[in-house]
């Protein structure tokens, strides 16, 4: 799976990985990590423990789960 | 907060189950709860430990995965780390040899049970010279220590995962602890003007202020990573039966069992963002009871997060970003 990642965010990101992942470092500080997923579970509290500083990028169907998910949370309770 | 104790039965059973379901994937439940004897109900619990089952430093690829389709037919999927044939390098044998030490030296530990003679002979196929084991420690460790012992006053920048922030801090850290996997350091923090709890893996920089100060004798006491404070707001939530870890997890002031197999648990918050990350990560097998207002925020945040995946400059779709420069890193395959 793709993820972009905040320059804030890159390092605890990257930190918080094992070994077997890709970073490709923008001039920004901003980060695309590809990373395995064996357990979507734990890879959706991963990419939700870092809100708005991580994005799903790649493939569309892991991507549209995490927005589904995010959906779900989004209609617990109406904007304020 | 102790984590659910774990049968020996349960974990023999899982242990057969797993490598088992590994090598028939597909096979109906009702077949596997057959075949080794125990309810279905027995089968899904089995099933949801199995998802908790990794390696360090648990990443989404470092996890067993569990698949159950419409027909309730399991698959099982092995990450990586557990299709390779267990051969340790000398550093893990290492590794091995000195959490097993430090097992038998628990007192009431047999020292010539099978764990003991199993060491014996991992020490012999390693061949050690006399060497000092060390462990890895956080950066600033040493220093913290050093302004314990010495009851001086020093200034950390200290990010904050709640909080998600990095601030300067001045503190008068007391007994540095280890716990849950983690160096912690209850302090008297002068910015908050009270006592907090700092994990020293967090601390980005230690300056030396010079002053001392009177070790107090209310600092918290070591082991207890968070203690609750009694304004700390509470919430009160309804976990579905899939996510009642959380009761095990994280401190609780009360846990209820609902009839849907399901807990209903009261939770003390320091910091709202960690409320609202926890909540966010349950999703829809969560439900915020009381105070509504936490409800309110974790739509919120979901909004937020949301935003980024609609508008214009979102990096959905092939290519991404523009890359600059590249760090590749892969398992050594030992």
């Amino acid at each position: 799976v793709r993820l972009a990642v905040d320059a804030d965010a890159r390092e605890r990101v990257v930190g918080r990985l094992s070994s077997d992942v890709t970073v490709t470092d923008a001039a920004d500080g901003s980060a695309i990590v590809d990373i395995p997923v064996t357990n979507r579970a734990a890879f959706r509290s991963l990419v939700l423990g870092f809100g708005e500083h991580v994005e799903v990028a790649e493939p569309p169907e892991v991507r549209a789960e995490i927005v589904g998910w995010l959906e779900q949370c989004a209609a617990g309770a109406p904007p304020r | 907060m102790s984590p659910r104790p774990v049968a020996g039965a349960e974990i023999e059973r899982i242990l057969a189950l797993v490598p088992w379901i590994v090598a028939h994937p597909g096979t109906s439940k009702q077949d596997i709860a057959q075949r080794f004897g125990i309810t279905l109900a027995q089968l899904d619990d089995d099933l949801a430990l199995v998802l908790m089952i990794g390696v360090p430093p648990y990443s989404p690829g470092d996890y067993l995965d569990v698949e159950e389709d419409d027909d309730e037919r399991v698959t099982i999927r092995l990450a990586e780390h557990f299709r390779r044939p267990l051969q340790l390098t000398p550093a893990e044998g290492l590794a091995l040899l000195a959490a097993g030490r430090a097992l038998l030296a628990v007192p009431g530990s047999d020292p010539t049970g099978p764990l003991a003679t199993a060491l014996d002979k991992l020490e012999g196929a390693l061949d050690l010279p006399d060497l000092v084991v060390e462990v890895g420690e956080p950066e600033f460790l040493g220093a913290v220590r050093e302004a314990a012992t010495h009851h001086e006053r020093i200034e950390i920048d200290y990010w904050s995962a709640g909080r998600d922030e990095l601030t300067t801090r001045e503190i008068e850290p007391g007994m540095v602890f280890f716990a849950l996997g983690a160096w912690y350091v209850p302090a008297y923090c002068h910015r908050a003007r009270a006592e907090r709890m700092f994990r020293v893996d967090r601390i980005r920089g230690v300056r030396r202020t010079g002053s001392t100060f009177e070790q107090g004798p209310t600092l918290a006491e070591a082991g207890e990573v968070y203690s609750p404070r009694p304004d700390d707001p509470r919430v009160r939530l309804h976990l579905s039966p899939a996510v009642v870890w959380v009761a095990e997890a994280y401190p609780t002031e009360s846990v209820t069992e609902l009839a849907d197999g399901g807990l209903e648990v009261v939770l003390a918050v320091s910091e709202p963002a960690w409320l609202e990350r926890l909540l966010l990560q349950l999703g829809p097998e969560a439900r915020v009871v009381d105070p509504p207002e936490a409800a309110r925020h974790v739509a919120d945040t979901a909004r937020r997060v949301l935003e980024r995946y609609t508008r214009g400059d979102s990096v959905a779709g092939p290519g991404g970003r523009r890359g600059t420069r590249t760090r590749t890193g892969t398992r050594d395959g030992a």
